[in-house]
């Protein structure tokens, strides 16, 4: 378990982080998101050990992060770098060495993970000879060659094709199986509903929404999505008349309400199915969309 | 993984990339040809024509000259050709012509015109003379034929120098060795000073670096950047002058040989004077991130190599002297002028202890500060960081 706890961090005038407290349990894939400059940079930095906080602290397992835990930590920065002039399999060796393996074994996973992201052929050619997107296949190579514990990436999905979406998506979902803990800052909210099981919104520095996606997604007031056959203007209207419900969406044909714990639902059906022919008449889940823009929109 | 393991590793990566480099194998090829060259160049072009001396022997000159005249060119370091030439006239007639330097009968010795008193031919003919007139008084004197041929082929008296004048006044033979020693260290801190810079700012460069701060220590990867560079310029000098020194060997050249002190003094001030330019370098090179950049960022550092290598020059006319003296034992003077006072002058015995110890001292600190300035400044991509910047932010950062 990684455990983020209150961290705080100023550069000048800006307060980047504010106690930002949030923790990514092995096994499974945390969605790091906040609007831009709301510190996730930053706290990613910090966990890696590349800049230091003012106060808080970050643990791992129960125990402050020292320098030998960190090696077994791998990590994707937003800023990508790789040594231009050397080759894909010797950089990777390289890296998989500074994370303490010896030479053998770096050279072992170094080709496995080659062969993972699909560069067997260009092993032996330079990093400036490949395309874009297969830099970017070398770049996750090395942030996940030594097998860390702990995957940390910062925009990984920015600038990837849709297959390439496909490929990380589906490589971030192999190392969560095999027990790492993964955390990945996006902006892309449709993709992350869909990979990860939890998410930590950040908003000026704190956490402003954390937790698995689907119980975020259960809380708050049920909503009932209504629909005709035809048009019914005054569908919202009536609906609103009645106690406990209200609308929060509509269109010619349809209207959907927020129900409170006390309303009845059946008076709904009985009032859609007076105005004309009901066609729909369904519970819906927010998208996590809707929640980020609650959780950083009115704060 | 141990702090030496993770400097050994960043070295390692140093070195071997370097050396894979195409510009490496063409820089050490080039050089390598250069100095080649110029040990084998100058004997090719002298090719014993200005140093070799003909000289025209007349029939009747006793035959034990020729040894005196030989011994005589060879402690001149010339070649000497001796040519049988029939009589008087004819000799005279080469001399004229210039097949001849001189003409040796056996009662004179002839030449073509005055001679300068350093040129080489004018002190073979002052032996040839000179025992020229020895075979005369010898055969005056009536001494039996065997007696007169020893007389005349007897070895010189051996030199003796006195020991103690040896010790107060310094090899004179030191000197060749001083300014080529000092000149390598002067070419080496020039040349490879912009290649740690280089090695430094590459990461910078190619952001690389955070992946790897996220696993080494700033101060280990720069160290590993420092024992990298010196391990490039090692194996390029070793390259670069084994081809040189075979050809030496083969050829037979004299080297100018060195007393053992100052050779050991050179190298000694060769690695303390390396260690502290390549972290002065490494240092102010972390303060940009863009490679193209590197030149104008370890301008200062440069201009201080310069700097002390022409204070050399100003030291050797007064090795004792207080400029002398106090370049001597500063950090950054020290590694060019030291060896050079050591050499020439007489430094007292604490001298040279006092020198190394603040060199090893101020090279320590420098270290730090460079680990400071490259913590502070490896995360900050774009404009030069300013220095008071970056040790604020260093302050912070430092893990």
């Amino acid at each position: 378990m990684l455990a983020l706890g209150g961290l705080t961090r100023r550069f000048g005038d800006v307060q980047a982080l504010d106690g930002l407290s949030f923790s990514v349990a092995p096994g499974r894939i945390c969605g790091f998101l906040g609007p831009n400059g709301a510190g996730k940079t930053t706290a990613m930095r910090i966990v890696m050990g590349v800049t230091t906080p003012d106060a808080g602290e970050v643990a791992w397992r129960g125990a402050p992060v020292t320098d030998a835990v960190r090696r077994r930590f791998g990590y994707m920065p937003e800023e990508r770098g790789l040594y231009a002039k050397m080759r894909v399999r010797d950089q990777l060796v390289y890296l998989a060495r500074l994370h303490g393996l010896n030479r053998a074994e770096a050279g072992r996973r170094a080709d496995r993970w080659i062969e993972e992201v699909g560069l067997a052929e260009r092993a032996g050619d330079r990093v400036l000879e490949l395309s874009q997107g297969n830099q970017q296949r070398v770049q996750l190579a090395a942030a996940l060659v030594h097998d860390p514990e702990l995957l940390v990436l910062d925009e990984p999905f920015a600038g990837l094709d849709p297959l390439g979406v496909d490929r990380m998506s589906a490589l971030l979902r192999e190392g969560a199986a095999t027990g790492a803990a993964v955390v990945f800052s996006s902006h892309q909210l449709d993709l992350v509903e869909d990979l990860c099981d939890d998410v930590a919104i950040v908003h000026r520095g704190r956490a402003v929404l954390r937790g698995p996606v689907a119980e975020l997604k259960r809380r708050g007031r049920r909503r009932v999505v209504v629909e005709l056959a035809q048009a019914d203007p005054g569908l919202g209207p009536a609906a609103a008349a009645l106690a406990g419900v209200e609308p929060v969406a509509a269109t010619d044909r349809s209207v959907t309400v927020e129900l409170e714990p006390m309303a009845d639902d059946r008076q709904l059906v009985e009032l859609a199915m007076a105005r004309g022919r009901l066609v729909r008449f369904a519970e819906v889940t927010p998208r996590l969309s809707e929640l980020f823009r609650q959780a950083v929109g009115s704060r | 993984m141990r702090p030496a393991a993770a400097v050994r590793l960043v070295a390692g990566r140093e070195l071997t990339e370097r050396v894979r480099q195409r510009s490496f194998r063409i820089s050490t090829l080039l050089v390598a040809a250069g100095l080649v060259a110029a040990v084998v160049l100058p004997r090719v072009l002298a090719g014993g024509g200005d140093e070799a001396l003909t000289l025209g022997v007349l029939p009747d000159v006793p035959a034990e000259l020729d040894g005196a005249a030989t011994a005589a060119a060879r402690a001149l370091d010339v070649t000497l050709e001796l040519t049988p030439t029939p009589d008087l006239a004819a000799g005279e007639a080469a001399l004229r012509a210039g097949d001849l330097d001189a003409l040796v009968a056996p009662g004179e010795v002839v030449l073509s015109g005055p001679l300068a008193s350093d040129d080489p031919l004018a002190g073979v003919v002052r032996v040839v003379a000179s025992a020229l007139g020895t075979a005369r008084a010898v055969a005056a004197s009536g001494l039996d034929p065997d007696a007169a041929r020893r007389l005349l082929a007897a070895e010189p008296a051996p030199e003796r120098v006195l020991d103690t004048a040896a010790d107060e006044d310094p090899d004179p033979s030191d000197e060749p060795v001083l300014f080529i020693g000092v000149g390598l260290l002067y070419i080496a801190l020039l040349s490879y000073g912009g290649l740690v810079g280089t090695a430094v700012v590459e990461e910078k460069a190619s952001r690389v670096v955070e992946v790897l701060v996220a696993t080494v220590r700033p101060h280990q990867l720069l160290a590993g950047k420092i024992v990298g560079a010196a391990a490039v310029a090692l194996l390029q000098l070793v390259l670069v002058a084994t081809p040189a020194l075979l050809v030496v060997g083969a050829t037979g050249t004299e080297l100018p040989s060195g007393s053992a002190g100052t050779i050991a003094s050179l190298v000694l001030w060769f690695v303390l004077g390396f260690a502290f330019y390549a972290t002065a370098y490494a240092a102010s090179a972390s303060l940009v991130s863009r490679v193209e950049e590197v030149q104008n960022a370890i301008f200062p550092v440069t201009a201080l190599v310069v700097v002390t290598y022409l204070a050399v020059f100003g030291v050797t006319s007064s090795p004792d002297g207080a400029l002398a003296r106090t370049l001597a034992l500063f950090p950054p003077t020290a590694p060019l002028v030291m060896p050079a006072r050591a050499a020439l002058g007489h430094p007292g015995p604490w001298e040279v202890p006092l020198a190394v110890g603040l060199s090893v001292l101020a090279t320590y600190g420098l270290v730090r500060l460079a680990g400071r300035i490259y913590v502070g400044a490896v995360l900050r991509f774009g404009s030069r960081a300013r220095l008071r910047d970056v040790l604020v932010r260093a302050g912070r950062d430092r893990r």
